[in-house]
C-alpha cells in the first residue's frame, strides 16, 4: 500500500491547536449552559423586567418564617363582641375522641392557630392539633396502628395523604397552607414513621409535583406565596416556568363557582396574593389589576345574588344555576349556605376595602351566619365543622383579630 | 449553422428521469395541503414578520405559556408566511411542489454521483418517493432541511479526490474499462471528481488534467459551499444537526480507516484527508451557530428542552416495524445485509458508522426515517453499482458520445432533449404555477386544502362572535382553526402538543376518550367552546350530546360539532 502523505509538523501543530481551541470553547459553552442555565425567556402573561433567569431554580426563594397576613378591619356591626364570643365558643375543637377527621383538625388548626389552648381538657390545643398533622406518633396514637400514615415519604420530600378518607387531608396542600397560615417555620420538624424531615420537605414535594393545571392549586399557591421572599420565577421539573402571575392567571381562568368549595378558595388565594404583593411585590401591575377586576366582579355577583335572609348558596355567582345538590356529602342546604357565606365573609375580611360590598350586604350575611350557628346543635356543628371554621374565622377577622385572641366566656379558654 | 453541444443531447434514461420529476411535480401540485403543521409555520412566520422578533413561547398555544419554545425554523416560517402573504394558499401549494421537486432532484443527483449510474439514481428516487409518500402533501421546514441535506450529499459526492486517485487512468473509449465508481472505490466516502470531469474530456481524464482540476480554488471553494449551505440550513430548520452529525461521522470514519491502515492514530491525524474531514465537520458545526439561537440550538437538544430541534424532528417516538417507516427501515436493513455479503467494494468505517447511527436514531424517533432513507441510499448505492459491475449483470456503463463536435449531427440526436423539454413545458402549463400566465385564477380553497381540514367550522367561527375563553379541539385541527378562524383564537392543542405538560396531554386524552369527569376537566381549563371531530371522536360525540343544558350545540356539519359551555 502506498504510504499516505503526511502534513508538515507545522500543519499538524496548527491542527492540534485548532482542536484544543474548539474543545475549550465547546466545554466553556457547555459548562455555562448547564451550570448557570440562564435564559431570557419571558412568557406572554408575565411582563417581568428581568432578562436573565436561573432555569435550574426548582422553587422560589423561601423565607424560613412565613408572612403573616393580619386582619385590617374592626366592624362591630358585622358581629358584636358577644356574638363573636358565643360563636367561637361553639366552634371550639372538640376532637379529643379517637380517630378525629383530619380535615376537621386541619380546619380547626387554621381557624384557631397553633398557639391556642383551652381550659376545658376536652378541647384540643393548637399545639396538639399541629402535632397530629406533623408527627406520625401523634397521628398513630389518635388513629391506631392499622391506619395508613398521614405523612408519606416521597422521592422529592414528604407529602400528605389526600382525599383518601377521614384519615387524610381533604384538599391538595390544604394542610401545608394551614401550617403556613399558622406561622409554622420551614425548619419545623416533621416526624414520619422511621425518619424525620422538616416542613421544607413538604413544601419541596408540593412544588416538585405541582402542575399548573392540576385540579386543586389554590392552597399550594397560598403556601408558596406565604413563604416566598419575592416574585422571581421558578421551574417545575418538566421545565414549566412558574411565577405568581401565572398562578394568579390560572386561578382566574376558571369560571366563578367552579372549583373546590364553589370556587371560594380561589377568591381567598387571590385576596392573599394581593395582600402579600403589597409587602413582597409578587405580581406585575397588569396581574394585580386583573385580580382586582376579577374580585370586583365576584363582589358584584355576590351583592346581586344575596338571598333576602342574607346568605348565599352554591349559585352565589349566578342564580340561574340550580342549587340541587350534586354532592350530598356537603350535607344539605344549610351546609351549602354556611359554606358559601362563610367563605365570602372570610376573603372580604382580608381584601382591600375597595373590593368590599356595601356594609348592608356584609351585615346581613354575617348576622345570618351568627344566628344560624347560635341555633345549631352540637351534632350539626360537628357535621359542618369545616365550613363553620371558615365562618368563625371570618367573623373574628372582621373584628380585627384571629379567633385565638378573641376573649371567650370566663374560664373557657386561655390564650398565651 | 450553430449546433448545440453534444452534452445537451440527452439519452433515454435522462428522459425517464425527467418524466419522473415532472410526474412528481404535477402530483404534488394538485395534492391538497395537509390540514396541520403547515399552518402553524405560516402563522409563526407571520408573527415573526409582524413583531420583527422571535417569540419565546408558542404564541398560538396558550396552554404552553410556561415552556420556552423559540422556533428553530424561523427562516422557513418567514418564507412560508411571505409566500402566503403574496400568493395565498395557492402559493404555498406551489412552494410545496417546487421544494419537493428540488429535494428529489438533488437526492437523485447525489445518488447518480455516488453510483455513477443514472438508472440506479432513478430507482433511488422512486424509493424516496415511496418512503415519503404519506408526507407529500405536508409543507414543513423539514422539507427544506431535507433539500439542504440532499445538497450536502451532492457536495460530498463531488468532493475533490485524494492525490493517489489521480494515478488511475480512465479511458472511456475502452469498453472493457470498469466504470468510474469501481475505479474510485478504495475509500467509500471519499468525494470524487464530478461526472463532467470524467466524461467531458473526449480523450479521457489523465492524471495531470485531474490534478489541475483539484485546484486551490476547489479546495477552498468546497468548504465555502459547505459553510454557506450550513448557515442557510441552520436558519431554515433545526435538522441542520443531522448534517453536522453526518460530517462528524464521516471524519471519524475516515480517521478510523486511515488509523487501521497506518496502524497509528497519530499518523491518521497527520493525514491531510483526515484533517480536512475534521476541519469540514468543525466548520459546519460553527456555521450552525450563525442563527438566532446560537449555541442554544445544541444545548437545548442536550438538555431535552421541549422546544428543541430534536423535538421538532419528532422527539422520542420509537419506530414501529409494522408502520410505513418501519417497512422502509426494514428494506434498508435487508439491502445493507445483502450488500455486506456480496459487495466487492470495501466497507469503510464511515459506511458502518453512518448506517449504525442512522438506524439507532431512527429506532428512537421514527420520523428520522426521512433522513435515514437518503443517507442509506448515499452509502449503499456505490456498493450496488459495484455489485452490478462485478457480476456483469448489466454491461459496464461507458460513455459514448452521440456525435463528435464539428462532424455532421445524426438525425434525432436531440430527440430526448426535445421530449424532455416538451414534458417540462407540459408540466408547467398544466400546473397551477402557470395560472397567472394563462389567465387562470387560483384553485378554490377546498381543492387546495385537505378535505380533513374543517373548513365549514372555520367559516362558522369567523361569522360568530369570537370566543374569549379556551377552545377545546382535536390537536390535528388546532393549526388550521387558528390559521383560518378568527384572529386571536385560543386553542387547547395543535401540532406543537409536545410543548404541553404531561398532565395537559393526559387531560387531552381523557377528554378525547370522554373518560371520567371530562366536563370538569374542561371547566378546569376555562373552556368556552368544545369542538368535536365527529368521525374520529365518536365517544366524545355521544358523551357531549348526552350532556344537559350546560352545553348547547352552536354548529354542526359533516365533520364537526361545536358546543358552547353555558356561561355562568
Amino acid at each position: 500500500m502506498t504510504p499516505k502523505p503526511l502534513t508538515s509538523t507545522r500543519s499538524f501543530a496548527l491542527f492540534l491547536t485548532v482542536q484544543c481551541l474548539i474543545a475549550s470553547v465547546c466545554s466553556a459553552a457547555w459548562w455555562m449552559s448547564s451550570s448557570s442555565a440562564t435564559s431570557d425567556f419571558k412568557p406572554q402573561i408575565s411582563n417581568l423586567k428581568s432578562s436573565s433567569e436561573d432555569r435550574s431554580r426548582r422553587e422560589p426563594t423561601l423565607a424560613n418564617v412565613p408572612s403573616s397576613v393580619e386582619p385590617r378591619y374592626d366592624v362591630p356591626e358585622v358581629v358584636s363582641d358577644e356574638q363573636l364570643a358565643n360563636v367561637l365558643f361553639k366552634l371550639r375543637p372538640r376532637f379529643r375522641h379517637g380517630q378525629p377527621k383530619i380535615n376537621h383538625i386541619d380546619h380547626a388548626l387554621r381557624c384557631w392557630g397553633a398557639e391556642v389552648s383551652f381550659a376545658d381538657p376536652q378541647f384540643v390545643s393548637g399545639d396538639e392539633m399541629r402535632r397530629l398533622l406533623t408527627d406520625h406518633d401523634a397521628f398513630k396514637s389518635a388513629w391506631g396502628d392499622k391506619t395508613r400514615g398521614l405523612l408519606i415519604a416521597k422521592e422529592q420530600g414528604v407529602a400528605y395523604r389526600t382525599q383518601q378518607g377521614d384519615a387524610s387531608a381533604s384538599h391538595v396542600d390544604h394542610t401545608l397552607g394551614t401550617l403556613a397560615e399558622c406561622g409554622t417555620t420551614l425548619d419545623f420538624p416533621i416526624r414520619l414513621a422511621g425518619r424525620s424531615a422538616t416542613l421544607r420537605d413538604v413544601l419541596h414535594q408540593a412544588l416538585a409535583s405541582f402542575d399548573i393545571n392540576q385540579a386543586e392549586y389554590e392552597w399550594t399557591t397560598l403556601a408558596v406565596a406565604l413563604y416566598a421572599t419575592d416574585g422571581r420565577p421558578w421551574y417545575t421539573p418538566e421545565g414549566d416556568r412558574l411565577d405568581f402571575n401565572r398562578l394568579a392567571q390560572r386561578i382566574m381562568r376558571q369560571k366563578f363557582g367552579q372549583g373546590v368549595c364553589y370556587g371560594n378558595h380561589r377568591l381567598y388565594s387571590l385576596t392573599l396574593l394581593l395582600r402579600l404583593d403589597d409587602e413582597k411585590h409578587l405580581l406585575t401591575v397588569t396581574t394585580r389589576q386583573n385580580i382586582l377586576a376579577h374580585l370586583t366582579e365576584a363582589t358584584r355577583r355576590l351583592k346581586e345574588n344575596q338571598h333576602a335572609e342574607g346568605y348565599w348558596d352554591r349559585n352565589w355567582h349566578d342564580l340561574k344555576v340550580s342549587t340541587n345538590d350534586e354532592d350530598m356529602a356537603l350535607g344539605g342546604p344549610l351546609s351549602r349556605r354556611i359554606l358559601s357565606t362563610g367563605h365570602a365573609l372570610e376573603w372580604w375580611a382580608m381584601a382591600p376595602s375597595e373590593l368590599h360590598p356595601p356594609r348592608e350586604t356584609l351585615v346581613r350575611a354575617s348576622q345570618w351566619v351568627v344566628h344560624e350557628i347560635e341555633r345549631m346543635s352540637e351534632k350539626s356543628i360537628a357535621d359542618n365543622y369545616t365550613f363553620l371554621s371558615h365562618a368563625g374565622r371570618a367573623l373574628a377577622l372582621w373584628r380585627g383579630r384571629f379567633p385565638a385572641s378573641v376573649s371567650g366566656p370566663p374560664d373557657e379558654r386561655s390564650t398565651p | 449553422m450553430p449546433v448545440l453541444s453534444e452534452r445537451y443531447a440527452l439519452r433515454g434514461s435522462h428522459f425517464m428521469v425527467c418524466l419522473c420529476c415532472v410526474g412528481v411535480y404535477l402530483l404534488v401540485s394538485y395534492l391538497p395541503l395537509f390540514q396541520s403543521v403547515t399552518w402553524h409555520h405560516v402563522l409563526m412566520g407571520d408573527w415573526i414578520l409582524s413583531h420583527r422578533a422571535l417569540p419565546q413561547v408558542d404564541p398560538f398555544l396558550p396552554l404552553s405559556d410556561g415552556f420556552r419554545s423559540v422556533p428553530t425554523s424561523w427562516l422557513s416560517d418567514v418564507l412560508m408566511a411571505a409566500i402566503w402573504r403574496g400568493s395565498g394558499v395557492q402559493g404555498l401549494s406551489i412552494a410545496l411542489a417546487v421544494v419537493t421537486l428540488a429535494m428529489l432532484i438533488l437526492t437523485g443527483r447525489a445518488c447518480r454521483l455516488r453510483s455513477g449510474r443514472l438508472r440506479l439514481a432513478l430507482l433511488a428516487m422512486a424509493f424516496l418517493i415511496a418512503q415519503h409518500w404519506t408526507q407529500l402533501s405536508v409543507l414543513r421546514p423539514e422539507l427544506l432541511g431535507l433539500t439542504c441535506f440532499a445538497a450536502l450529499l451532492c457536495l460530498l459526492a463531488q468532493w475533490p479526490d485524494q492525490p493517489e486517485r489521480a494515478s488511475v487512468r480512465f479511458d472511456h473509449t475502452n469498453r472493457d474499462q470498469p466504470d468510474a465508481s469501481s475505479l474510485l472505490n478504495n475509500v467509500a466516502w471519499t468525494p470524487r471528481p464530478s461526472e463532467n470531469q470524467l466524461e467531458t474530456d473526449g480523450r479521457g481524464v489523465h492524471p495531470t488534467v485531474y490534478q489541475q482540476a483539484v485546484s486551490a480554488f476547489r479546495l477552498i471553494g468546497a468548504p465555502i459551499k459547505v459553510v454557506g449551505l450550513f448557515v442557510l440550513w441552520a436558519n431554515l430548520d433545526g435538522s441542520v444537526l443531522v448534517g453536522v452529525a453526518v460530517l462528524a461521522l464521516l471524519a471519524l470514519g475516515t480517521a478510523w480507516d486511515v488509523a487501521l491502515a497506518e496502524r497509528s492514530i497519530l499518523a491518521a491525524l497527520r493525514t491531510p484527508r483526515v484533517q480536512h474531514a475534521v476541519y469540514l465537520a468543525e466548520l459546519a458545526g460553527l456555521a450552525t451557530l450563525l442563527q438566532p439561537l446560537g449555541f442554544r440550538l445544541w444545548t437545548d437538544v442536550i438538555h431535552g428542552e421541549r422546544g428543541s430541534a430534536w423535538t421538532a424532528l419528532g422527539g422520542a417516538s420509537p419506530l414501529v416495524l409494522t408502520s410505513g417507516s418501519g417497512l422502509a427501515v426494514a428494506a434498508v436493513c435487508l439491502l445493507a445485509a445483502v450488500l455486506l455479503r456480496w459487495s466487492p467494494r470495501r466497507v469503510s468505517a464511515a459506511d458502518v458508522l453512518l448506517m449504525l447511527a442512522g438506524l439507532l436514531v431512527t429506532a428512537f424517533n421514527q420520523q428520522m426515517t426521512d433522513w435515514l432513507a437518503p443517507l442509506a441510499l448515499w452509502v449503499l448505492l456505490p456498493h450496488v453499482a459495484d455489485l452490478i459491475a462485478s457480476r456483469s449483470w448489466i454491461a459496464p456503463k461507458c460513455y459514448q458520445p452521440l456525435f463528435v463536435e464539428g462532424e455532421p449531427v445524426p438525425p434525432l440526436a436531440f430527440k430526448y432533449t426535445l421530449l424532455s423539454g416538451l414534458a417540462i413545458w407540459t408540466a408547467f402549463a398544466l400546473s397551477p404555477i402557470s395560472n397567472p400566465i394563462f389567465g387562470r385564477g387560483p384553485l378554490p380553497l377546498n381543492r387546495l386544502v385537505s378535505k380533513h381540514a374543517p373548513q365549514a367550522l372555520t367559516e362558522f367561527l369567523k361569522k360568530s362572535d369570537a370566543p374569549t375563553g379556551l377552545v377545546w379541539l382535536p390537536e390535528s385541527w388546532g393549526d388550521w382553526v387558528t390559521f383560518a378562524g378568527p384572529r386571536g383564537l385560543k386553542v387547547s392543542a395543535n401540532s406543537q402538543i409536545h410543548l404541553l405538560s404531561e398532565r395537559q396531554r393526559s387531560d387531552i386524552l381523557q377528554v378525547h376518550r370522554a373518560e371520567g369527569n371530562w366536563t370538569r376537566t374542561l371547566d378546569r381549563y376555562g373552556v368556552e367552546l368544545l369542538i368535536i371531530d365527529k368521525p374520529h371522536q365518536p365517544r366524545l360525540l355521544d358523551a357531549a350530546l348526552a350532556q344537559g343544558a350546560d352545553w348547547t350545540i352552536r354548529h354542526e356539519d359533516d365533520l364537526s360539532l361545536v358546543l358552547n359551555r353555558k356561561n355562568h
